[in-house]
């Protein structure tokens, strides 16, 4: 092996030649170089990290698909990873795509010496660079077969329903309620090169876009993305006063999921808590609107050997998001018990943003037989949180579980990135999570699920199997 | 003067440093330990601190042999000190894992560094004496699981080349010999022999202070050294020859490679895919990369009907002269920066970050020889792996087959 360095690659007249370049601004400017200066840039500097992230949200997803040709920005998200993923080869850098229904988040890892190429043909593709012929088919025949393959799937009828019954009256286009974001097989196979070009050059806008930086990168190089430049500093450490209530450990520990049974042996010992204390998280102040109005109850009788519901309500807006994402977790603990329900298969519990309004979705997979109760139970758990949160050694449990499981999801760098690019463009903020969670309170938590609006429930499954207990 | 300083930054890997400077960008430090402490009393400790990510890794390891009357014995003290271990992280959700590796049996577990004490009280757990009550479920589960490997002509071909290559007559997963004679004596001594402070190998990678976390591991539940450490010799139980009925054809051949961790054969297995991509046939074949006896093995292995079983033969013993027919320098390159990118993206975290370093120094290996291994992958053209085909050319591979 030659070490190209060694050999004198990097001489004198390349440094001057590379000074004149970077004076141009193009060894340090991965975006603006091309004219994309994006609203907003994150920026978190990890000195010693691997390699670095970067993340790009447009706020616009398969929404914004043309009538006629839904699929259109899934196929172009799946275009652009593939086409992306030949360009970055040389790189050993990686992009990953997630289309959303409004949202196309576009995520970057690379080493540190390669982060600045690689994210300037990622821009690239963003901002009109063709998608190779090869790679649009590819991800078009991928698609298609994934779509002729799941065609006439229950699961893909009951999503169909799903999304036209929680979304009513939630986007702007009514029409676009049903649309699947993956698309159908008709409106896949409408798409041209034409339409996709189309769809990008309406859909991403690079001043609506957000861009968040995670790694070893300096300030100049992220200031260099374009746009104002905010930096996520970590709260310093400053351990509490150990008098202080909120740092003693609880005086007895149960776990719920484990039947109830007396766990004082294994009481977790307090944690250090770091960081500056946080105000307790509340709802905000003013009328809350109920967006959901009276709710809605529908029944799909299918003759499938499942049954699928769906119950989906509206939180208040301007609620702090660390709130709502704790009582995510404290809905899915409560609905996942262990040891399992065996009515029940499985249990997903999502935070979803629809027209600028913050959903609480449920949807679980039940045996049918089980289903009548299994609505009872999850209207229940709400209702149940507002009238009475988990008692002080549960909820203190809780609270630390919530904490762990965002914590290590944002060690990961690409991770990290796109939540913040998604947090500060849904909320304009980001929250610092280690900080804040430590706000999570009782009555904050009893206050939100009490503040939810009224369900709106889909329930599909053979309803003749489905008997009250 | 400071236009110059930043275009040295950006062209030239800095020696870490502070990231809000201009030159921050190159990280060949991930690797390099903060601070090594080596007491006499042990554990062996390598400390990554990463000041601002906020959540810590801590990755223990006991090295960890086996007679023949105890193949399998790891995989139970792992499979019962796993169960006590996950137990006690979710109560916080911190993340937990024990997994058995061909030198040691390595505990890690990962969670908020505020939640330090009680992270080491969940490795404690993992540490301690193995409870008899649960051995008897463990030992028949992991019974079954060799049972079942035993049955695939791809377990037998794996167990094959191990012992052809020079790796340990005592199989990783365990012998049905063994396990059925087993008790939960055999168990409670294995741990005894294995787990002690001296012997431990701990790597930390978070956020901490270095004083701190000393402090929160000084109450690590390890008992001193034991008075006899070394595995004794084994030897007298029966090693069948399994034979497991196929109606295929399968046939591997395996080359050790003479430099340790020599990342030409990673890049190798990614061009040999691309050749069994293109190739078409009647029959499966494979490449693989596997560790045995501390050395790294290219595997190539193949599976065919009788009826193309010879054009598969035929095709496999030819597969490194194809290589070599469509090599390129840009060939050569997209796959050892695909290699680079995986190692990078799992040093991303710290969990993986503790897991490479952790793995590299119970090989006997300094935690830069995956920077070494980064390097040449960077550095490497076709040149190389012609020189590694014309080195692999020159030898008869250990070749295993199953008939039908």
């Amino acid at each position: 092996m030659r070490d190209r360095r060694r050999e004198g690659c990097w001489t004198p007249a390349l440094l001057v030649g590379a000074m004149l370049l970077s004076t141009a601004g193009l060894l340090l400017a991965p975006a603006s170089a091309v004219g994309q200066v994006p609203a907003r840039v994150i920026w978190e500097s990890r000195p010693l990290g691997s390699g670095i992230a970067v993340s790009v949200r447009f706020p616009r997803g398969a929404h914004a698909d043309p009538p006629g040709s839904e699929g259109t920005a899934f196929l172009f998200g799946r275009a652009l990873e593939a086409e992306g993923a030949r360009l970055l080869a040389p790189m050993s850098a990686r992009v990953h795509v997630d289309v959303e229904r409004e949202s196309l988040v576009v995520t970057l890892f690379a080493p540190s010496l390669e982060w600045i190429p690689a994210w300037r043909e990622i821009a690239g593709l963003l901002s009109g660079s063709p998608l190779s012929e090869a790679a649009v088919q590819a991800a078009r025949d991928r698609l298609m077969d994934e779509l002729l393959f799941q065609a006439g799937a229950p699961v893909r009828a009951f999503e169909r329903a799903w999304d036209e019954e929680r979304l009513a009256g939630l986007l702007n286009d009514p029409a676009g309620n049903g649309r699947p974001v993956g698309g159908s097989v008709q409106g896949v196979g409408s798409v041209t090169p034409a339409t996709l070009e189309a769809w990008r050059s309406r859909s991403l806008r690079w001043d609506e876009a957000v861009v968040a930086v995670v790694g070893p990168v300096s300030e100049a190089q992220a200031g260099a993305l374009g746009g104002p430049l905010e930096r996520v500093v970590t709260a310093p450490r400053r351990p509490q006063d150990p008098a202080s209530p909120e740092t003693r450990p609880p005086a007895a520990v149960t776990d719920p999921r484990e039947g109830g049974a007396p766990a004082t042996d294994l009481l977790p010992p307090a944690p250090l808590y770091l960081g500056v204390p946080a105000p307790r998280l509340s709802l905000p102040s003013g009328g809350l609107r109920q967006p959901l109005g009276a709710g809605s109850r529908r029944v799909i009788d299918e003759e499938i050997t499942s049954t699928w519901i769906g119950v989906a309500w509206a939180l208040p807006r301007g609620t702090p998001w660390v709130l709502q994402d704790f009582l995510v977790l404290v809905v899915a603990d409560a609905l996942n018990p262990s040891p399992p329900d065996p009515g029940l298969y499985r249990a997903d519990v999502h935070l979803e943003h629809a027209g600028g309004i913050p959903l609480l979705v449920v949807v679980a997979t039940v045996d049918p037989q089980s289903a009548v109760e299994w609505e009872a139970r999850i209207l229940s758990t709400l209702a149940g949180i507002a009238s009475e949160p988990p008692p002080g050694a549960f909820f203190e449990l809780a609270r630390r579980r919530y904490r762990s499981s965002r914590m290590l999801e944002g060690s990961d760098p690409g991770l990290r990135a796109r939540w913040l690019a998604t947090r500060a463009s849904l909320d304009g903020g980001v929250p610092d999570l280690a900080s804040e969670s430590w706000g999570l309170s009782r009555e904050g938590l009893a206050a939100l699920a009490g503040a939810r609006g009224e369900p709106r429930i889909l329930v599909y499954g053979p309803v003749r199997m489905m008997t009250p207990p | 003067m400071n236009l110059l300083l930043l275009v040295l930054g950006i062209l030239l890997p800095s020696p870490g440093g502070d990231p809000g400077s201009p030159g921050a960008h190159g990280n060949p430090e991930v690797f390099q330990a903060d601070l090594v402490l080596r007491p006499a009393a042990g554990p062996e400790t390598h400390l990554f601190l990463r000041p601002g990510q906020q959540v810590v890794t801590l990755r223990l390891s006991v090295p960890l042999g086996e007679s023949e009357e105890e193949a399998g014995a790891g995989q139970i003290l792992r499979s019962l000190a796993d169960d006590r271990m996950r137990s006690m992280a979710r109560r916080i959700g911190a993340r937990s894992r024990v997994s058995r590796t061909p030198e040691a049996l390595v505990y890690d577990v990962s969670g908020p560094a505020s939640e330090l004490d009680f992270l080491v009280r969940v490795l404690n757990e993992g540490l301690r004496p193995p409870e008899p009550d649960r051995f008897n479920q463990v030992r028949r589960d992991q019974l079954a699981e060799v049972l079942r490997r035993q049955e695939t002509p791809q377990g037998v071909l794996a167990l094959r080349i191990r012992e052809a290559a020079g790796g340990s007559r005592v199989p990783l997963l365990g012998s049905t010999p063994a396990l059925e004679r087993m008790h939960a004596g055999v168990i409670q001594a294995v741990w005894e022999r294995s787990h002690a402070r001296e012997r431990a190998r701990l790597v930390l990678v978070g956020d901490v202070v270095a004083e701190v976390a000393l402090a929160a591991l000084a109450d690590l539940g390890l008992p001193p050294s034991p008075p006899s450490p070394v595995t004794p010799p084994g030897g007298s139980l029966p090693q069948p020859r399994f034979s497991p009925e196929v109606i295929r054809h399968w046939v591997a051949d395996a080359w050790p490679l003479d430099r340790p961790r020599d990342a030409r054969a990673l890049v190798m297995v990614g061009l040999l895919g691309d050749r069994l991509q293109s190739g078409g046939g009647d029959y499966e074949l494979g490449a693989e990369v596997w560790e045995i006896a501390g050395r790294w093995t290219l595997v190539v292995s193949g599976a065919a009907y009788p009826r193309t079983q010879q054009a598969m033969r035929t095709r496999l013993r030819g597969l490194l002269a194809e290589v070599g027919g469509t090599l390129s320098d840009e060939s050569v390159r997209t796959h050892a920066a695909r290699v680079r990118g995986d190692i990078l993206l799992q040093a991303a975290t710290p969990w993986g970050l503790a897991e490479l370093v952790g793995h590299a120094l119970d090989a006997g290996l300094e935690p830069r020889s995956i920077q070494t291994v980064l390097d040449d992958l960077a550095r490497m053209e076709a040149s190389d792996i012609r020189a590694l085909l014309a080195d692999l050319g020159s030898r008869s591979p250990l070749q295993q087959e199953i008939r039908p």
